[in-house]
């Protein structure tokens, strides 16, 4: 009786129910399994294109936000040449390493890493778990380009091969990019104003020179609105853009981990200079000489005041994009000033290699063809058609057989930059490529000759160099130093700032260093101090 | 009767509704106590390709860490502090104000009210927290502009540590009483009119009426929510806490989500920050208990 009462509930009911679990089962099916379809089809070895059957492989990247890559010309035409189609997995680059992570440990990977900026220690960690790939014998076989790479620079293979011998993601290979963070610059219209023909050597007179800006109305309003340096802050680091300039006045030369001229390793937080560092950033801050709003503003309220002229002192890639308007020499590059105790600031230069770009994971069907895919970003053609985009967009050849070109007119009035941002996805993300000065031949423009210069005679005349070499960390030490780092770092972080702003006093300095100490600070630089003699007898 | 049924029995003469009852019952367990299995991972060592049955057990190990770090008490006391500083300030003020909406009698003053007091409660989250940043900020912030203009000289609200609390609990109240007085308002609907009658005939005046009349009426209503607030107190509201987290105000605002957070998503730590994560919803769970046991003992009123 009950059964047959009413059949129309017992229909609706297991229907919602089917309906359910059917959700849930093609969802699970669906995933991980779309691109395998074409397994083994044949790599061609040379030319293009590289598969003699089209592929589909998936490919995580960080995004800028500025043109889906789908539409990107370089993509597009790189996807016809190749015959390889790539699904794009894009996070945002802000929150990448959080999403990579994620990747990491949920067990479906992207085919490929893309400008993925992997850690050694990631490198290492699913390196050994199997989940990358080693890539030296592919290399031997399917990049011809990156090999040549390798055997022009030993070093290279050096810092890209891991401590068990293997290499397991490509780097992005700048040996003419020497900027270790974006440089500080001056803002020109003050120091006109004040008469200021030397820019200042030692801190004293850096720190004269910022107190007449606060002082003496460079900006001419009438008001004393003018604010010396100005830093901006992230979730994830602050006053990041100037410390490391400053430390060098006091003989440091990063911010956490670097080596002496004696081969010997220093935790930064520990040293007598990082002391002095936060002495002086100390002084700053008491007369105001050091933007109050450093440890909570953004980069966007950082703009704004200096758009509104007030800014003396600040880090960006270049002081236009700061200060607004057009690329100018007349904003020059902050030259490194010291501290009475040296006799020479100590000036970090750029590696000139960030290993991580790109690496390929054990569910790829093709690491032959991904590798020779990415092989052609090693070549002169291929770093030309991925760092300027296709000839005839933004640029085009003058003189082919020397390699000479001209810029095009940008369309719509756009930003040169902006524009190519669109055409292509190495727009400031750290790329699989090699920088040849072939690909800018003509194309400099007096600015960029300048900004040059800027650098050869204020940074790497004056003693830059590489504070810490690219190495790799075995697997436990890793882990240790991980787990170290975890607490150490935030409560560096936490006293710099109370330090600088008074919240605590310098008298704490001791209690200071102990509490690191018994953090594992020392144990810090006795890991890295390993890692580093190896690195140097290699 | 019935009480004497086998429970089977009774499932069998029922069994229109508890198939009705199956979908919600196995949603809770697919997606709520299946995932359940992955908490292993805080007494093993993680290892992604080695899944999570497949890793090393290391005990206790991660918990050790955890309670020998140098932010622990910081961390706890953190937690605890803005949690039950947001109750006490942020629990009783949609009562009131329910209790006040309920003495305006119908009319466009009070539907406009209502909507106005509703309003915040849509913003979301990051917009919020840029907001309170904006605000606040010392250069241009117009609450800072407009304490400066009545002649105050203003706090340094985004950094200094003993500000953070409070401005946390409070722009949380600006923008959720509103919407905390909705279920109020749908209990106070339910107070049997005759009663306002008689007392009114009684010579009773409206302060009388509400403290004896209304307020009575939704103590249920205020039971049940209080215990369930209990249930999240040690879940904060994360995402406002870390987007308004800076080095300054590090020490009064880090609490045990944020730190999960950088242990586990920002450094990798799964096994780490999954142990943190449980240390966490232990106390929660201890403090759900203990919450509904005193209400039960003291009232009609418990979550069961």
């Amino acid at each position: 009786m009950q059964i047959t009462r009413k059949p129309w509930k017992i229909l609706l009911s297991s229907a919602v129910i089917v309906g359910l679990l059917a959700g849930c089962g093609s969802s699970g099916a669906n995933e991980g399994k779309t691109d395998k379809g074409t397994g083994e089809a044949t790599v061609n070895k040379e030319g293009f294109p590289i598969v003699s059957e089209p592929i589909t492989l998936s490919m995580m990247a960080p995004d800028v936000g500025i043109q889906n890559w789908e539409n990107m010309p370089v993509l597009q035409q790189m996807k016809e040449k190749t015959g390889i189609t790539m699904e794009y997995k894009n996070a945002p680059k802000d929150s990448f390493d959080t999403k990579k992570n994620l990747v990491f440990a949920s067990g479906d990977y992207p085919d490929i890493f893309y400008a993925a900026g992997l850690t050694t220690a990631e490198q290492m960690n699913y390196g050994e778990q199997g989940i990358l790939i080693p890539l030296e014998d592919l290399i031997e076989e399917y990049a011809p380009n990156f090999k040549a790479l390798l055997e022009q620079n030993p070093d290279v293979r050096k810092s890209i091969t891991a401590p068990d011998g293997h290499i397991y993601s490509l780097p992005v290979v700048e040996m003419s990019q020497h900027w270790y963070r974006n440089p500080m610059w001056y803002n020109g219209d003050f120091l006109k104003a004040l008469n200021i023909d030397k820019l200042p050597e030692t801190t004293e007179e850096l720190y004269t020179y910022l107190k007449r800006v606060k002082e003496e109305d460079p900006n001419g309003n009438g008001t004393a609105d003018e604010i010396p340096i100005s830093s901006v802050t992230t979730t994830a680091a602050n006053l990041r853009d100037i410390r490391t300039w400053l430390l060098g006045a006091f003989g440091i030369y990063e911010e956490e981990i670097y080596v002496d001229d004696a081969d010997k390793v220093h935790y930064t937080p520990l040293e007598e200079g990082y002391k002095e560092y936060l002495t002086y950033m100390n002084r700053l801050w008491s007369e105001e000489l050091l933007d109050h709003e450093s440890f909570s503003q953004t980069a966007e309220q950082k703009k704004a005041k200096a758009q509104n002229n007030r800014v003396a002192l600040f880090s960006d890639w270049h002081a236009y994009m700061t200060k607004g308007g057009e690329p100018s020499t007349s904003d020059p590059m902050f030259a490194p000033v010291r501290s009475e105790s040296v006799s020479a600031p100590a000036i970090a230069k750029n590696r000139g290699i960030t290993t991580g770009a790109f690496a390929i994971t054990n569910s790829n069907p093709a690491p032959e063809a991904s590798l020779r895919w990415v092989d052609y970003l090693y070549s002169y053609e291929g770093a030309l058609f991925f760092n300027k985009g296709p000839e005839g967009t933004l640029w085009e050849y003058t003189d082919k057989d020397n390699r000479v070109k001209q810029y095009l007119p940008v369309p719509d009035g756009k930003e040169m930059e902006d524009f190519r941002a669109t055409l292509t996805p190495n727009y400031g993300i750290p790329a699989p490529t090699l920088s040849m000065d072939d690909i800018n031949k003509g194309l400099k423009t007096d600015f960029d000759l300048w900004v040059e210069q800027e650098t050869k005679q204020k940074l790497l005349d004056k003693g830059a160099r590489i504070p810490f070499p690219a190495l790799f960390l075995t697997v436990e030490e890793q882990t240790e130093i991980s787990s170290l780092n975890s607490d150490l770092s935030t409560y560096v972080k936490q006293m710099e700032a109370k330090f600088i702003t008074g919240a605590e006093p310098l008298t704490g300095w001791d209690n200071y260093v102990a509490t690191v100490k018994k953090m594992g600070g020392e144990r810090v630089a006795e890991i890295n101090q390993a890692a580093y003699d190896r690195w140097k007898t290699n | 009767m019935k009480g004497n049924k086998s429970l089977g029995k009774r499932i069998w003469q029922n069994w229109e509704l508890y198939l009705f009852m199956l979908p919600a019952l196995l949603y809770f367990f697919i997606f709520h106590y299946g995932p359940m299995y992955g908490i292993q991972i805080a007494f093993k060592n993680f290892v992604p390709s080695k899944g999570i049955t497949g890793s090393d057990w290391v005990g206790f190990d991660h918990f050790e860490r955890f309670f020998n770090s140098y932010f622990f008490w910081d961390l706890l006391w953190n937690t605890f502090s803005i949690s039950f500083y947001e109750l006490a300030i942020g629990f009783p003020l949609p009562i009131i104000l329910a209790l006040a909406f309920n003495e305006v009698r119908n009319g466009p003053f009070k539907k406009s009210v209502q909507t106005v007091t509703y309003a915040p409660h849509f913003i979301s989250v990051v917009v919020m927290a840029g907001m309170i940043i904006t605000f606040l900020s010392p250069s241009s912030g117009m609450i800072v502009r407009a304490i400066e203009f009545l002649g105050f000289q203003p706090a340094q609200f985004l950094t200094d540590p003993a500000w953070f609390k409070t401005v946390y609990v409070f722009s949380g109240v600006w923008q959720s009483t509103g919407w905390g007085t909705i279920i109020y308002l749908a209990a106070l609907s339910g107070v049997d009119p005759q009663l306002h009658e008689a007392a009114i005939v009684d010579g009773a005046s409206r302060i009388k009426r509400v403290l004896h009349i209304n307020l009575p009426t939704i103590i249920p209503t205020i039971t049940i929510m209080l215990i369930l607030n209990m249930g999240n107190i040690l879940g904060l509201g994360f995402e406002k806490i870390l987007l308004l987290q800076n080095s300054l105000n590090m020490e009064a605002s880090d609490v045990i989500s944020t730190y999960v957070y950088r242990a586990g998503l920002v450094n990798a730590q799964y096994s780490f920050s999954t142990a943190v994560g449980l240390f966490n919803s232990v106390v929660n769970v201890i403090l759900l208990v203990t919450v509904n046991r005193i209400a039960k003992r003291t009232s009609e009123n418990s979550l069961w």
